[in-house]
């Protein structure tokens, strides 16, 4: 039998669905995917870069170009599924308006402002950059330059991007678009728990009784995960699902449990739910006893807009208290959330009052294994941490928690926001593996990596992502390069702040973008960026897991991967340039050096051969620079976190694998966060935590938080960030 | 099987699985049909259609999948391969050198 190319292809594509599918195909094609040498189809695995759901694709290169993809059998995550956005994984490289040279505004060949956007070289274009970078240093110090990243930065691009702000420039003016969707998880996971990690896995999806949804579409925005979910459901009777939301949405086809409620009554619900869990007697006392404390959180903490908004003027708490605590006891705690009936709450909701009973009840029943998932709905909800705290209370009370099959779950939105940008640690307060630059220690412990000298990096946490628009708008924040990001178009009160910041003339704005965004065009200078397999990386998805790929092809001539950018741009400046005489003086061999000596090439980042790239593969960036640079940023990044509980495998076996979930440890990946703990209180005393007795104290007792509800607040929707669904 | 879409200079293909509820297979089945450029080549018992969809672009079978995807019965929609052919050398090539160089045989 003889077959053209278009049947070759679907009787290849439909081999791959039936298998996922678990159903049999004729013959003809199954014979048919044996013989695949003869598409000239080169596949190679690569993580997905559209969600933090983290599905590994194969992708299938011919002539140099992706041609094909498909979900990848051999992944635990997706297991041969693909979703609408992955299908447009191989369209978005290949759009006609792809970017291929830098861009100026000029007038008469000269940058100007107010001129118009013209093509330049690279070299041209690192000129302008150095030039008003180094205006800015000289002018106001290192706090007039800053950067804008992503959770779609690579691992190495982040970290290259940290390490270049931090340490270079000593300015912790550096932020992710993560900061938008991930401020509220982190600040529940931080105070409930102390460690920024989920502490369950997409392994609960298989093993849990009961789903809960709250604030998320999970079925258009995570629609992996969700099939899943359907599968068990539909393959378990017994599974319920409750859906909560605003509006009534997709997810509700499958809702044994379906209520919509009046925005912001979520934390009352929340509330109702413990309120029941003590009332029916059900609290489960061993594990409240052994792992919990109680504290009363504060209230009234404004909405982090501007000072001199009238919300804060007139709010209460809302300067450095705004995140404190006092410490309660089981009795008060149950007091207070006695005044949460069902009747109540069902008034405040509009949720009938069998279903609000009918929810409680999955949670109050030991027997039931819970999973509760979220995203923007709690996370950027106007009480956002509140939220996080709130739906861990019920999970505590019961002892639901990390176990198979009870998780509480926050579903991330980009491919690498937990990776990137919240395990690196690209913000403003932040250091790689949970460490913060305002604690002396930490910065120790950086600066020992990064061979630097003490008092490198700078203590005072920078400006985060909202105050960086506010910076430039009143002309403080004075040099800024945005990657991997279209804030323009996503960020909040960009009318106000944003767009006026980056035309502000006191400032320089730098975008690189695949593609002439909104973000871009309001920029002064635009860098034509590569995208995901035009370069290799690695991204950390929701639930821990790391991934990596390799380049496979190239990216259009003339653009650049965003990690190029930053270490070839760091050859402009040399140590004089941006650290004081009296930094240099206590690491003399730094002297006459450029940053990209200092930060990358003489580092541990630095110190990996290109013999380590297999002959065969595209490297553009290590071939450029005489290293393997994305392994030697990788490897000196994982030192942050090794022996401290966020245990990366050693490089090479994450091109190996489809992912492995840290702590890796004994060269295994780690389902279950609760062993996890135990490792962190033995080895975070080692890092330099004072006494491994006030590590225990601190790690083992994740406690409540429950937080009186402003319960104004349902009739108003209030600016900073609105909850978007 | 339905008629596919009139030659362009690219081919696209996916493949995806329908899971539907148990006893809405048979309408979703003929909502799929109904599309231009659809094929259906298995069922599974607990109700998942293993379909292709053909078309002219990525976003013209993107489009395809919309009509589908909403359908009542269908509780997800899952695309699972896609390839494309650039074949607008081969309308010019002639049938030898379609065999050698442009289309590749294979023989079962």
């Amino acid at each position: 039998m003889t077959i053209n190319r278009r049947e070759f292809i679907k009787a290849n594509a439909v081999a791959a669905a039936a298998a996922v599918a678990g159903v049999s195909v004729p013959a003809v094609a199954s014979n048919l995917i044996t013989s695949s040498d003869i598409t000239k189809l080169k596949w190679d695995k690569a993580a997905c870069r559209f969600c933090g759901t983290g599905c590994s694709v194969n992708v299938g290169v011919m002539d140099g170009k992706v041609v094909a993809t498909h979900g990848d059998i051999k992944s635990p995550v997706n297991k041969g599924l693909n979703c609408v956005k992955g299908y447009f994984l191989s369209k978005i490289m290949y759009g006609k308006d792809r970017l291929t040279t830098p861009l100026l505004r000029m007038t008469n060949g000269k940058y100007d402002k107010n001129g118009e956007f013209a093509p330049i070289s690279w070299d041209q274009a690192f000129d302008v950059m150095a030039e008003k970078a180094k205006d800015a240093l000289k002018k106001d110090g290192p706090t007039a330059v800053g950067m804008f990243g992503s959770g779609q930065w690579t691992v190495q691009e982040g970290y290259a991007a940290s390490k270049l702000m931090k340490a270079g420039f000593r300015t912790n003016n550096i932020d992710p678009n993560a900061r938008h969707c991930m401020a509220s998880a982190v600040g529940g996971f931080m105070r409930t728990f102390g460690i920024d990690e989920p502490m369950g896995c997409y392994d609960d999806l298989e093993a849990a009784d009961a789903f809960v949804l709250w604030g998320s579409n999970m079925a258009e925005m995570h629609p992996i995960l969700w099939t899943r979910l359907t599968d068990r459901r539909l393959s378990a009777p017994h599974v319920k699902v409750a859906v909560l939301s605003t509006f009534e949405h997709r997810s509700f086809d499958l809702a044994d449990n379906g209520m919509i409620f009046t925005p912001q009554t979520d934390l009352a619900i929340l509330n109702f739910i413990a309120n029941y869990i003590i009332q029916t007697d059900r609290v489960n006392k061993d594990f409240v006893n052994k792992h919990t404390n109680f504290r009363l959180g504060e209230t009234d903490i404004g909405y982090g807009l501007r000072p001199e908004h009238p919300l804060e003027q007139k709010a209460k708490n809302n300067g450095k208290t705004a995140g404190s605590s006092t410490p309660i006891d089981f009795k008060e705690y149950a007091k207070f959330v006695s005044t949460y009936t069902a009747e109540y709450v069902s008034k405040l909701s509009g949720v009938p009052e069998h279903k609000l009973e009918a929810l409680a009840e999955m949670y109050a029943d030991p027997k039931v294994k819970v999973t509760s998932f979220w995203t923007m709905g709690f996370n950027q909800h106007t009480r956002g941490v509140w939220a996080n705290n709130l739906v861990y209370n019920i999970h505590l009370l019961t002892g639901k928690i990390s176990t198979p099959g009870n998780s509480p779950f926050s579903l991330t939105g980009q491919p690498s926001a937990c990776g990137t940008a919240r395990e690196v640690g690209t913000f403003s307060h932040r250091l790689p593996a949970d460490m913060v630059v305002n604690n002396p220690k930490h910065r120790a412990y950086a600066e020992k990596i990064w061979e630097l000298p003490e008092g490198t990096i700078p203590p005072k946490p920078g400006y985060h992502a909202v105050l960086q628009n506010r910076m430039l708008k009143d002309g403080k924040l004075n040099f800024y390069w945005v990657q991997c990001n279209n804030n323009m178009q996503a960020a909040a009160n960009i009318n106000e702040e944003g767009y006026p910041g980056y035309r502000n003339p006191k400032n320089f704005i730098v975008v690189s973008d695949p593609y002439p965004t909104v973000t871009a065009q309001a920029a002064d200078l635009i860098l034509p960026t590569a995208m995901w397999v035009e370069k290799e990386g690695v991204y950390g998805n929701a639930e821990r897991r790391t991934q990596s790929w390799y380049q496979m092809v190239e990216a259009p001539t003339g653009a650049k991967s965003d990690l190029w950018q930053l270490v070839e741009f760091s050859k402009r400046f040399n140590i004089e340039d941006v650290w004081p005489e009296e930094l240099i003086a206590k690491k003399p061999s730094v002297r006459g050096k450029t940053l990209f000596d200092v930060l990358y090439k003489d580092t541990h980042a630095g110190s990996f051969s290109l013999d380590e790239i297999p002959e065969d593969r595209l490297n553009d960036e290590s071939r450029h620079f005489g290293f393997y640079i994305q392994k030697g940023l990788f490897e000196e990044y994982a030192a942050f976190g090794r022996g401290k509980a966020h245990d990366l495998a050693p490089y090479d076996r994450y091109h190996k694998e489809r992912g492995l979930r840290w702590p890796v440890v004994d060269g295994k990946e780690t389902k279950c966060a609760l062993k996890k703990v135990q490792i962190l209180i033995v080895n975070l005393a080692v890092a330099g935590t004072s006494t491994v007795s006030q590590m225990v104290a601190l790690l083992s007792l994740p406690y409540l938080t429950n937080r009186l509800q402003n319960l104004q607040m349902k009739n108003t929707t209030y600016g900073y960030q609105q909850v978007v669904y | 099987m339905n008629q596919t879409t009139p030659p362009a200079s690219e081919y696209h293909l996916a493949s995806l699985v329908a899971y539907c509820i148990l006893s809405e297979v048979e309408t979703v089945k003929l909502a799929i049909e109904a599309v231009e450029g659809t094929e259906i080549h298995a069922t599974s018992a607990e109700g998942k259609i293993v379909f292709t969809i053909e078309g002219v672009s990525h976003k013209d079978i993107g489009k395809k999948m919309d009509i589908i995807r909403v359908h009542e019965g269908i509780l997800n929609l899952s695309p699972v391969y896609h390839q494309f052919l650039d074949e607008s050398q081969e309308e010019s090539d002639d049938d030898n050198e379609k065999e050698t160089a442009l289309y590749h045989q294979v023989k079962v």
